[in-house]
C-alpha cells in the first residue's frame, strides 16, 4: 500500500467532507435526476441491506462505501435503468456503480491525485446480518443523504 | 480504471492459478506457520461465514478475497495473534491482514508489474447472511486450500 505522503491524509485544516457531499449530491443529480438532502448521521441507524464497497489505492488509499437498506438500493436501481429494473442483481450493479462514480468524481475534486490515486473495481454485499470491518487507521467521514426519505450513507475511511 | 492492456491479455492467455496457490502457500507458511494443501474446488467449499478482499488498481484492476467458515478464521487469528485473540475485531484484522498479504505477494511474482499495481486497504465482512458480488467481468481463478482440515478459498477476480 503505497500512499504519497502529500495526500495520505488531509491536514487538519483540510475538511474534505464538503467535498464528499458535493461529489455524492452532483452524481445523484446525474445518474438519478433528483436532488438528494443531506441528513444528519446520528438520527439514521443502517442495519444490513446493502453496502458497496471501491478501494483506492496510490497516492490516497483507503475505501469508500455506501449503504442503504433494499428497498432504496431497487429504488436507486429503478431510478437508472427503468422500473423494469426489479431484480436482486441488477440493484448490486446500480449500487456498486453509484459508488464508483462517487468515488471517482470525489478523487478529481481533489486538486493534484491525477493519475496517482486509482480504483478498484466495486463490490457489493447485501444480506439481513452482516458486519463490516475495515483494517483502515485513519481519518474517517461520513455524509448522510435521504433518497425518497430513505437513508443513504456514503463514508471515506483513508489510510494514514 | 486504468488498467494495462497487456496484463489484461495475460491475464486471459496464461494460468495464473499455479501463481495464486503458491502465493497463498508462502504466506500462511510465514504468517500462519503451516504448510497447507490445495483442495479441489468442487470438493471443498467453504461456509462463507467471513469474507476479506483487498481492491487491486491500476495495470491490473480486480478484487482478492479470502472465504472461510467463522471457527476456522478463529483458528487462523490464533495462530497467528496467540490463543488470546478471540475478539471479532482481532479474528477480522488477522483475516485482512493475510488476504493482503497473499495480494501483495501474488502480484509481486506477475513479472512486469512493478509499482503499476496498487492495493488497497482490506476489508471483512462477517456475518451469518449474506452474499458477496463483485463487478469484476474479466478472468477469475481460485485456489481452494485446506487448513487443519478446513477449506479456504481464495479467489482473484480482474476486470477485463
Amino acid at each position: 500500500m503505497t500512499a504519497v505522503s502529500a495526500f495520505a491524509k488531509p491536514s487538519p485544516e483540510e475538511d474534505w467532507l464538503p467535498i464528499l457531499e458535493r461529489a455524492t449530491q452532483e452524481v445523484f443529480e446525474i445518474m438519478l435526476g433528483c436532488q438528494v438532502k443531506r441528513a444528519e448521521s446520528s438520527e439514521h441507524k443502517l442495519a444490513g441491506g446493502f453496502t458497496a464497497i471501491v478501494g483506492l489505492a496510490g497516492a490516497l488509499c483507503g475505501v469508500v462505501t455506501m449503504c442503504c437498506a433494499t428497498e432504496t438500493a431497487g429504488q436507486i436501481a429503478k431510478g437508472m435503468l427503468g422500473d423494469t429494473a426489479d431484480s436482486a442483481g441488477q440493484a448490486v450493479d446500480a449500487l456498486g456503480e453509484m459508488c464508483n462514480m462517487i468515488a471517482g468524481n470525489f478523487k478529481n475534486k481533489l486538486a493534484g491525485t491525477d493519475e496517482r490515486c486509482l480504483l478498484s473495481v466495486p463490490s457489493v454485499i447485501s444480506g439481513g446480518e452482516y458486519r463490516f470491518h475495515s483494517l483502515v487507521e485513519g481519518q474517517s467521514m461520513e455524509t448522510v443523504v435521504l433518497f425518497e426519505d430513505a437513508p443513504v450513507s456514503i463514508r471515506l475511511q483513508l489510510q494514514n | 480504471m486504468n488498467t494495462d492492456a497487456s496484463l489484461v491479455t495475460r491475464s486471459h492467455e496464461e494460468n495464473w492459478l499455479p501463481i495464486l496457490e503458491l502465493a497463498v502457500e508462502e504466506v500462511f507458511e510465514i504468517m500462519v506457520g503451516c504448510r497447507v494443501k490445495v483442495a479441489g474446488q468442487t470438493e471443498h467449499k467453504p461456509n462463507e461465514e467471513f469474507t476479506a478482499m483487498v481492491g487491486l488498481a491500476g495495470a491490473l484492476c480486480g478484487i482478492l478475497t479470502v472465504c472461510c467458515d467463522g471457527k476456522t478464521a478463529g483458528e487462523v487469528a490464533k495462530s497467528m495473534l496467540g490463543d488470546t485473540a478471540d475478539s471479532q475485531e482481532q479474528v477480522a484484522d488477522a483475516l485482512g491482514e493475510i488476504c493482503n498479504m497473499i495480494a501483495g505477494n501474488f502480484k509481486n511474482k506477475l513479472a512486469g508489474t512493478d509499482g503499476r499495481c496498487m492495493l488497497s486497504v482490506p476489508t471483512v465482512i462477517s456475518g451469518g447472511e449474506y452474499s458477496f458480488h463483485s463487478l469484476a467481468e474479466g478472468t477469475s481463478v481460485e485456489a481452494v486450500l485446506l487448513f487443519e482440515g478446513a477449506p479456504i478459498a481464495v479467489r482473484l477476480q480482474l476486470e477485463s
